[in-house]
């Protein structure tokens, strides 16, 4: 399972190492662990949902709880560590370092995560992954309600710790002759993303802090009974956790420019766009915060600025299709399966790019707010593009990782299972937002339209969790006992591969 | 810098792969053992800060001290009130700024003609009581406006301008225009009540406790068991104690639902905070069944059955 330069190590000594690549790997086993334990929750979510009424949890609480865990697992336990996982395993590489720049501090950031999950997994919260309040100070149910402030916070703190790290190893750790412009995009991205944690985490982190001490009672930051104003949460909230969605985006883009150049055997198209649009992302998304807010009465020219400030970021994202689009062009390409992964991601990207455009414009984000219109939007980011990508990617690495190659054809049908399988429950959402069913809820209204299309999204979930079983199986398996893999060339597309032997040996 | 790697290349092995497979395993089986069993416990203990303010909504102006300033105030203010003679008390609730919390206690108060009216603002943001039916009605302010009422003070007493016997004054807040309630003008008495809640449509006395109703602990939360037992039998002239045991307020009010045009025209407990008790009379009801609601839940249902 593990890559080792010397010789095969016991388990222990890989959990307790500092080396960037097993740090890179526990971060990558962990989030794809949570991948699955947060899709087996979404599975029970959409069984709940096959008809109005209760089906399979006892009360409408047990219901939160789940979709509560489900956010928080899929955005804080899956896509940033696995990015961070990626990044570990290719930075040092890639900058030409031996390491990490404090690869002690990689560890504990590492760590953390494990101590948070338990927090949120033992304590199952049903605050939602948001917890606005009031309900999440005056109502929510303690202890889990506490666990999971606890946890998000802690996974707040590794992140940021992952963060500095990432700017440090990159900015000063790296060789003398590699210039900034002459980095890989995939370490451009790992960059924006990781000053884009280091400015906004620290304000979710306070408004954890608040929530907490407003739930304890000594303080009323967010309790209107106290004269605080729940609104402030939002705020703060979103102030993290939009820029939250490019640093989830970003990596994933990242990931792209490293394999469409090479299953298309062309260069990028234009690598200096690439870095811009990066820039001009990681600057944009603290320009639009208040757009998930639109409704929560904000005066016109205070909702004007950010639908503009998030209309800004479109040509940025386009500028990373067109660039995709303009390297695959004329090229010979091999779809391979991380090449599938990558162009179905692209594809999504634009579908769930256009359902943002929507979103953000404002006089129709007030028909969509808060129905299943939204569900629909940032899964299809979150599972169509990020997801996508990350999953190509996890097939691209996988050679460099257990000197093995997967089994294609299971990786071949993994992707038409889950492309058609996420088509099928998150176009179907939109759709099904626009027929007016709320988001968050336990039932809905027998109507027939409603019961078809949340048994089609149904469908399409229970085609994407076995299609991802299939891929945990193929890889657990392949991984002990696949095909050699070539290292120089495991895809046999005639273009370079990770330098398997610039590895340094573990210190 | 390159070093060259002259071992071969060293892979893992299906026994390797298993040994990782079985760390992850069993520390999941592990947390789903910990997790399951206490799958209710982990939630169940409500936040620190609601058992604090709750405490303060008991009767009238003997609040608690536990609510901190704001309910001493309105301790002390309530004395003030009780001085003016001839006054009736409405009482702002705490938390009636936030919009769908109930504003105004009681929320249609019998004053008789010859009576004053004062507002006592229990909430911890200034409010207003001003005639009209929103910020748009031509009319607003002309009947009464006690203009702003800081937070613990009381209003100044508000004659009626203009009212007649049978009148119903509809009224709001002007900062927050969607607190609504409404004033019910009664011919005028010697020994008009001027005790606070003396206003209420409760009434106090006679006729035998036949039945008793429970409101359930928890009935606020939306699938929860609301009233205890949801389907009441009394015989026609009982009256029925309603007891208020979750820590919110509630009432207990004839009709399907808000929407439906009787909503309270044959009963209606007006709010009951947590922990109190109001009387239904059956005096002058029919035998028959009567659906009943909570206005402020409009969730929680029951039946009543009077023979």
């Amino acid at each position: 399972m593990v890559l080792e330069v010397k010789k095969p190590r016991p388990m222990w000594e890989i959990l307790f190492s500092t080396h960037h690549t097993d740090i890179g790997l526990l971060y990558i086993v962990t989030s794809i662990a949570f991948l699955m334990m947060g899709g087996a929750l979404a599975l029970a979510i959409r069984a709940e949902l096959w008809l109005p009424g209760a089906q399979i949890f006892q009360s409408p609480s047990d219901f939160e709880r789940f979709f509560t865990v489900h956010g928080t697992t899929m955005l804080l336990l899956w896509v940033i560590p696995f990015a961070a996982g990626v990044g570990n395993y290719l930075v040092p590489i890639m900058v030409r370092y031996k390491d990490m720049a404090w690869p002690k501090l990689n560890a504990v950031a590492f760590w953390m995560i494990p101590v948070a999950a338990a927090l949120i997994w033992l304590g199952f919260s049903d605050t939602g992954w948001t917890a606005y309040p009031p309900y999440s100070i005056i109502r929510a149910p303690g202890p889990a309600a506490d666990m999971w402030i606890f946890g998000a916070k802690i996974l707040g703190i590794s992140s940021i710790l992952g963060a500095i790290n990432f700017v440090v190893t990159i900015l000063k750790m790296k060789h003398p002759d590699l210039g900034l412009m002459k980095m890989s995009l995939f370490v451009w991205a790992t960059l924006i993303t990781s000053f884009m944690i280091i400015t906004s985490m620290p304000t979710f982190a306070a408004a954890l802090i608040m929530m907490y001490t407003d739930r304890l009672g000594v303080s009323g930051f967010f309790n209107p009974a106290m004269g605080g104003d729940p609104i402030a949460y939002q705020h703060l909230f979103w102030f993290t956790f939009h820029p939250e969605v490019y640093i989830f985006l970003i990596p994933g883009v990242g990931m792209l420019y490293e394999m469409i150049p090479k299953f298309s055997r062309k260069p990028i198209f234009s690598y200096q766009s690439g870095v811009v649009a990066f820039v001009l992302l990681g600057l944009l998304g603290f320009a639009s915060w208040a757009h998930h807010m639109f409704a929560t009465g904000m005066s016109f020219t205070e909702k004007t600025v950010f639908m503009v400030g998030t209309l800004a970021a479109v040509p940025a994202s386009s500028m990373h299709v067109f660039n995709w689009i303009a390297t695959m062009w004329g090229g010979r390409i091999k779809f391979a399966a991380p090449m599938l992964f990558g162009v179905g991601a692209i594809m999504l990207f634009f579908a769930s790019g256009a359902g943002g455009v929507v979103n953000t414009a404002l006089p129709l984000d007030f028909l969509t707010h808060d129905s299943y219109f939204v569900v629909g939007h940032f899964h299809l980011m979150l599972m169509g593009t990020v997801s996508l990508a990350f999953t190509a990617f996890i097939y691209y690495l996988f050679p460099l990782i257990t000197g093995r190659m997967y089994n294609e054809k299971a990786a071949q049908i993994h992707f038409i299972l889950a492309f058609v399988g996420i088509i099928l429950v998150f176009i179907t959402q939109h759709i099904l937002g626009l027929y007016g069913m709320p988001r968050r809820v336990f039932d809905y209204l027998p109507l027939p339209p409603y019961i078809i299309m949340n048994q089609i999204a149904t469908i399409g979930a229970w085609i994407v969790g076995p299609s991802y079983l299939l891929m945990v199986i193929n890889l657990v398996k392949s991984a002990g006992s696949g095909k050699l893999a070539r290292m120089e060339d495991p895809f046999r597309i005639g273009e370079e591969y990770y330098d398997y032997a610039r590895r340094e040996p573990h210190h | 810098m390159t070093t060259p790697d002259e071992s071969p290349i060293i892979r893992t092995s299906s026994k390797r792969m298993a040994q990782g497979l079985v760390i992850v395993v069993i520390v999941m089986a592990v947390g789903a053992a910990i997790a399951i069993p206490n799958w209710h416990n982990m939630a169940k203990n409500p936040p620190p800060v609601s058992t604090i303010t709750t405490k303060p909504s008991t009767e009238g102006g003997a609040a608690t001290s536990a609510g901190g300033g704001g309910a001493g105030s309105a301790a002390g203010g309530s004395k003030q009130g009780g001085t003016v003679a001839g006054a009736t008390t409405i009482s702002i609730l705490q938390g009636a700024s936030v919009q769908g919390n109930p504003a105004f206690d009681p929320n249609d108060a019998k004053v008789s003609l010859d009576s004053k009216v004062v507002w006592q603002n229990k909430d911890t943001v200034p409010h207003t009581a001003t005639s009209g039916t929103g910020p748009s009605d031509p009319n607003s302010g002309k009947i009464f406006d006690t203009k702003i009422i800081n937070n613990g003070e009381n209003s100044s007493p508000q004659q009626l301008k203009g009212a007649k016997v049978g009148d119903s004054i509809p009224y709001y807040c002007q900062i927050h225009p969607y607190m609504t309630a409404k004033l019910t003008v009664t011919a005028a008495k010697a020994s008009s009540s001027n005790a606070t809640g003396g206003a209420a449509t409760t009434p106090t006395a006679g006729g035998p406790v036949g039945a008793s109703l429970t409101i359930m602990q928890g009935a606020a939360t939306q699938g929860n068991p609301a009233y205890d037992p949801a389907t009441l039998t009394v015989k026609k002239g009982d009256n029925i104690q309603v007891t208020n045991k979750d820590n919110v307020p509630h009432t207990v009010t004839n009709g399907k639902g808000p929407d439906d045009p009787n909503s309270g025209k044959l009963f209606d407990t007006s709010i009951i905070n947590g922990g109190e008790s109001a009387k239904v009379p059956t005096t002058k009801l029919t035998a028959g069944e009567y659906p009943y609601h909570c206005t402020i839940h409009p969730y929680m249902t029951g039946t009543l059955k009077v023979q």
